[in-house]
């Protein structure tokens, strides 16, 4: 059988998303085999042609709706805009994804108050996950973003975050 | 200098009190390195005393900071020794608002980020149960059983305890016997998923040790599947072609 095929029958019934090491396992590839593969198809779901399009985040793979229909979509629901994150929220989140892993102490430090219901928040989502302990006095919970963070801002991987601007007259590191 | 115009708002639209500081500091066109300090206090102070509807949680935080800036404006004032190698005491407040505007600068960037790429709408996952009649491997892992069925046991006990207070003395232990389970479930269990404790007819710590020993036993002569969902044990009966 066509692997693509195979691959495309897949990502449609694990619509939720699928793994490369998962998807590899089950059509008995090896990953880097599976994510060719895989690379492969999303010539043929591609934003500029397809209203489906085969999107990676991280890790994660899977099948979505073209950004460009949307307003389309939202108007056929008759849907009012989707519920973003609170300031709060964008900030903390913010936080974590430049300088994960991190605790929620570090985090706090540089908003200056304090964000335990924000990070439960985050949490429920899951936009971040947590990511070990930090070696230090209590060893406090260290976070990180998730493969959800990734598809939310729309990145194929951390290494797309806009880039900071310059760090060099920070104090913290 | 002219008198810096405090802000008038609930705390709430703030999202700390590094922000209403950067605010104040922007509403009235200042540089982060050359606050007057002294001003800034002032209208800082201001505009907490003006605002309503102030947690006491997140009050705490903004009267630290409030705090901080009084303790900055006092050392400033004091005379100091010349050969005083100290920094200026201005210049870790500085540096942290310098660093919590560059963040505030990413997320707005993300904020962007996010709203241009969103609508990307994802399939709802599928139904799948009906092609599982034999799952490739199990899913609730022994672990998950063990400690779910730990779990269960202690709460029944207590649940016991407070019972048989009153009841102790009319009942005596009765035997549960494990052919009589299993018999049970073997005809309650069918292909859609049943929660164990409703194969469990009283509150007898003992009967589910018995119903729990036949679940062992007939996963192991492959006539159940189990799945541990959210501290539940739930069976089902393993179809084969």
């Amino acid at each position: 059988m066509n692997n693509s095929i195979a691959l495309e029958a897949l990502l449609f019934i694990w619509s939720g998303g699928l793994s490369t090491e998962e998807i590899a396992k089950m059509v008995r590839m090896t990953t880097s085999q599976t994510t060719k593969a895989l690379e492969e198809l999303q010539r043929k779901y591609s934003p500029d042609t397809s209203g489906i399009v085969l999107s990676r985040y991280g890790n994660t793979w899977l099948l979505e709706t073209n950004a460009s229909c949307f307003s389309l979509i939202q108007s056929a629901i008759g849907e009012e805009n989707p519920k973003n994150l609170s300031q709060q929220a964008m900030e903390v989140l913010s936080i974590i994804a430049y300088r994960q892993p991190v605790t929620r102490v570090e985090v706090e430090a540089i908003r200056g108050v304090r964000s335990s219901s924000v990070f439960d928040t985050l949490l429920a989502r899951e936009l971040i996950r947590e990511a070990g302990r930090k070696d230090t006095v209590g060893k406090p919970y260290l976070y990180e973003t998730t493969d959800t963070f990734l598809r939310v801002f729309s990145l194929s991987s951390l290494e797309e975050l806009p880039a900071m601007p310059s760090e060099r007259e920070t104090p913290c590191d | 200098m002219d008198r810096i115009e405090p802000l008038f708002v609930t705390v709430e639209s703030f999202s700390g009190p590094l922000d209403l500081l950067l605010q104040l500091i922007r509403k009235n066109r200042l540089q982060i390195e050359d606050i007057p300090l002294s001003e800034i206090t002032s209208a800082y102070l201001q505009s907490m005393n003006e605002s309503s509807d102030v947690d006491t949680e997140s009050a705490g935080d903004f009267l630290v900071l409030a705090s901080e800036l009084m303790y900055i404006k006092s050392r400033t004032l004091l005379p100091r020794p010349e050969d005083d190698e100290e920094v200026d005491p201005r210049e870790e407040l500085v540096q942290r608002l310098k660093l919590y505007e560059k963040f505030q600068n990413i997320t707005l960037v993300l904020s962007d980020h996010e709203k241009k790429h969103a609508g990307r709408i994802l399939k709802l996952a599928e139904d799948l149960t009906a092609f599982q009649s034999e799952p490739l491997e199990l899913k609730g892992d022994l672990d998950a059983l063990t400690s779910a069925f730990a779990d269960l046991l202690q709460r029944k006990a207590r649940q016991e305890s407070e019972e048989s207070v009153v009841r102790q003395d009319f009942i005596r232990s009765e035997p549960f016997e494990i052919s009589v389970a299993m018999e049970r479930i073997q005809e309650r269990v069918s292909a859609r998923p049943i929660r164990m404790e409703a194969l469990v007819l009283t509150h007898s710590v003992g009967e589910w040790i018995a119903v729990f020993i036949s679940v062992l036993e007939l996963i192991k002569i492959q006539f159940l599947t189990v799945e541990v969902e959210q501290g539940e044990i739930y069976l089902r009966r393993r179809e084969f072609e």
